[in-house]
């Protein structure tokens, strides 16, 4: 090149122009931002080497990120925001809050009137090589590990997926119902929407009515969040996501009855991103596709002969070796994709975190009072999981070893503490893993029978698919739903989703196909249970379109 | 503990993979420091209120937060609600 970095016109770091609005709710435009991290970055005195941001409001903490980097500063993320790492953190560096107390509150300055006459100097694109985040991992030891993240990688990233997920006309608005302080909420939540000139917001929604109002309210595009959030958001009856054309879920394997539900109530093929905090996203997929993994632009994948996974990304640091080893095991396809197999090592991962088995029993270990522990990782309904620990402590109660944990570890690695007299350690003091689920099952079995009975009733508002392989061939320029594609893809998955219990459909009895359906119709299924038969409805701006009784498999013994 | 604080204890332990708790379990005590839950066990533990009870939930989550403080405030909700 023969131009001077100097003669070149330097990159906003916003594309929007300056009355687009960054922030949906509450409103904040381009031009507003530019303002409060211009003044945020004046009010914040010397220029330091690293300064953490806390900010739990997604706006604020956009703003104190924004300053940071214009000022050349790092931004560090901590693992958590628990009492001891708090505490460490204060110690060390100065702190950005939007809260009381201890740390510099940037909400008087969020809270001046606007100055809509103030000069605007446009936000830039920090230099490439400018590090722009620290963020932690804990390592199998309980070692708080630290990854610096550059411009380079970190709103590189940004861009790729940008251009693969978000190329439509209009930039969308996003809904996030996990927190912007992780690798995932600042990439997806945060920096996504900024670069593809969209809109965040500002809180955390986490209960499906309050997902679904604010997708509601602000006609998100958008949603990121994670397995267990969709879960419960496909659990509940009276979540409106029409607007919503693309979901993200990371942080664990989203479990194919959350996938389908999720195409079958919403019409949305949710898009799952595999990746970690040390080396950025890695690949993608959507589970109609297969269960095959799709590398991002730019990044390609291998596997050493133990199939362990060897990665050669534009966003893995440029100290690290190229490819770099991580701790999957995956098995390499013919055409760059890859199927994942598991870890390597003893991390699993519990609400999408990663929490290293080792850790928490070494830190049981040195509770008071506690003389033994086991930690362990159970699989629960609906693809959770769930950490127990066997505990020994003859002079501690539960009370005091959970708090211990909690001052330590995020809530989630916090395990379920069982009491007990002894572990059942063989003879070599090993800890079979199987005698500690016996141990485990022998505590949870009085309660396993009994779960609330699934109600004999359910209405669940579905969209019609926009678009698959049922409307080939009918009507090319009108299509509509043939009604067995109707109970295929639209009735059979909401009554095996509603009804796991259900066998095979067997017998359709009395079904009435009185209107037909177009891709992206929005129906309502009531359906009424009894025994293995199902009364079903299904209805389109309270006309029923199709209505019939459906016979399942009959129970076993009558067969 | 009135009969529905029962049943809501037993809910809880149940959708939540407890070990049983003393009937004597204090219905004032913070569910969230007591138990040691989490947000994801909020969310489970409303899907099973939500499908036992068929109540729903606010659309802002302060206000749910303020529902699963303790034993009483959840019956409080479901005994409204439901």
């Amino acid at each position: 090149m023969s131009h001077d970095a100097a003669d070149r016109p330097p990159i906003p770091l916003l594309p929007h122009p300056a009355e687009a609005v960054v922030c949906a709710h509450p409103v904040r435009t381009a031009a507003t931002l530019t303002r409060h991290v211009a003044r945020v970055a004046a009010a914040l005195g010397p220029v330091v080497a690293e300064r953490a941001v806390l900010c739990q409001g997604r706006y604020a903490f956009c703003v104190g990120l924004l300053a940071c980097w214009s000022r050349g500063e790092t931004v560090v993320l901590p693992l958590n925001h628990t009492p001891a790492v708090l505490a460490a953190l204060l110690d060390r560096i100065p702190v950005l809050v939007d809260g009381d107390g201890p740390g510099w509150d940037v909400r008087p300055v969020l809270d001046e009137d606007d100055d809509a006459d103030a000069v605007l100097t446009p936000l830039r694109r920090p230099a490439p090589d400018q590090v722009l985040v620290r963020l932690s991992t804990s390592g199998s030891t309980g070692d708080v590990r630290l990854h610096a993240k550059t411009a380079a990688q970190l709103l590189g990233e940004a861009d790729a997926l940008a251009g693969v997920f978000l190329r439509g006309p209009r930039a969308p608005v996003v809904v996030a119902t996990i927190p912007p302080h992780h690798i995932y909420g600042l990439l997806f939540g945060v920096l996504l929407p900024l670069v593809a000139g969209g809109a965040f917001h500002d809180d955390t929604p986490l209960f499906p009515e309050a997902v679904g109002a604010r997708v509601r309210g602000l006609q998100a595009g958008v949603l990121v969040t994670v397995p267990a959030h969709l879960r419960t958001l496909t659990d509940a009856q009276p979540v409106d996501m029409a607007s919503v054309r693309t979901v993200f879920s990371s942080g664990a394997p989203l479990p194919g009855p959350t996938a389908d539900a999720m195409r079958s109530r919403f019409g949305v093929h949710v898009t799952e991103v595999f990746g970690s905090t040390e080396t950025g996203g890695i690949a993608w997929r959507r589970r109609a596709d297969g269960e095959a993994w799709t590398p991002l632009p730019g990044v390609t994948v291998t596997a050493d002969a133990d199939g362990r996974l060897l990665l050669a990304s534009p966003f893995t640091a440029a100290s690290e070796p190229r490819p770099r080893p991580c701790d999957d095991r995956i098995a390499p396809l013919p055409d760059g994709r890859f199927l994942h197999l598991g870890r390597l090592d003893d991390v699993v991962k519990v609400a999408s975190k990663r929490v290293s088995l080792g850790s928490v029993t070494q830190a049981l270990l040195s509770a008071p009072g506690v003389t033994d522990a086991v930690v362990v990782a159970t699989d629960a309904p609906g693809g959770r999981t769930l950490l127990h620990a066997l505990v020994v402590a003859a002079d501690a109660d539960v009370t005091t070893v959970r708090r211990f944990l909690r001052d330590r570890f995020d809530a989630v690695a916090v395990p379920r503490l069982h009491l007990v007299p002894a572990l059942p350690r063989d003879a070599q003091g090993k800890l079979p893993r199987a005698r500690v689920m016996e141990v485990l099952a022998a505590r949870t079995a009085e309660r396993a029978a009994d779960v609330a009975p699934p109600p004999t009733q359910i209405r669940r508002p579905l969209v019609v698919p926009p678009e698959g392989p049922w409307y080939d061939g009918h009507f090319p320029d009108a299509p509509v739903l043939p009604g067995v594609a109707l109970l295929a893809v639209l009735v059979l998955p909401a009554l095996a989703e509603a009804w796991p219990d259900l066998g095979p459909c067997h017998e359709v009895r009395r079904v009435r196909f009185r209107e037909v359906l177009a891709p992206g119709d929005h129906v309502t299924l009531s359906a009424t249970r009894d025994g293995a038969s199902v009364r079903f409805d299904v209805r389109r701006d309270d006309r029923s379109c199709t209505s019939g009784t459906l016979g399942f498999a009959p129970p076993v013994g009558l067969s | 503990m009135d009969a529905l604080e029962l049943e809501l204890k037993k809910l809880i332990e149940t959708s939540l993979q407890l070990d049983p708790l003393p009937d004597t379990f204090d219905v004032q005590a913070d569910l969230f420091e007591t138990l040691g839950l989490d947000s994801v066990d909020a969310l489970e533990l409303a899907m099973a209120i939500r499908r036992k009870y068929g109540v729903e939930f606010n659309a802002e989550d302060d206000q749910n937060k303020s529902i699963f403080v303790n034993l009483k405030s959840l019956a409080d909700f479901v005994r409204a609600r439901a």
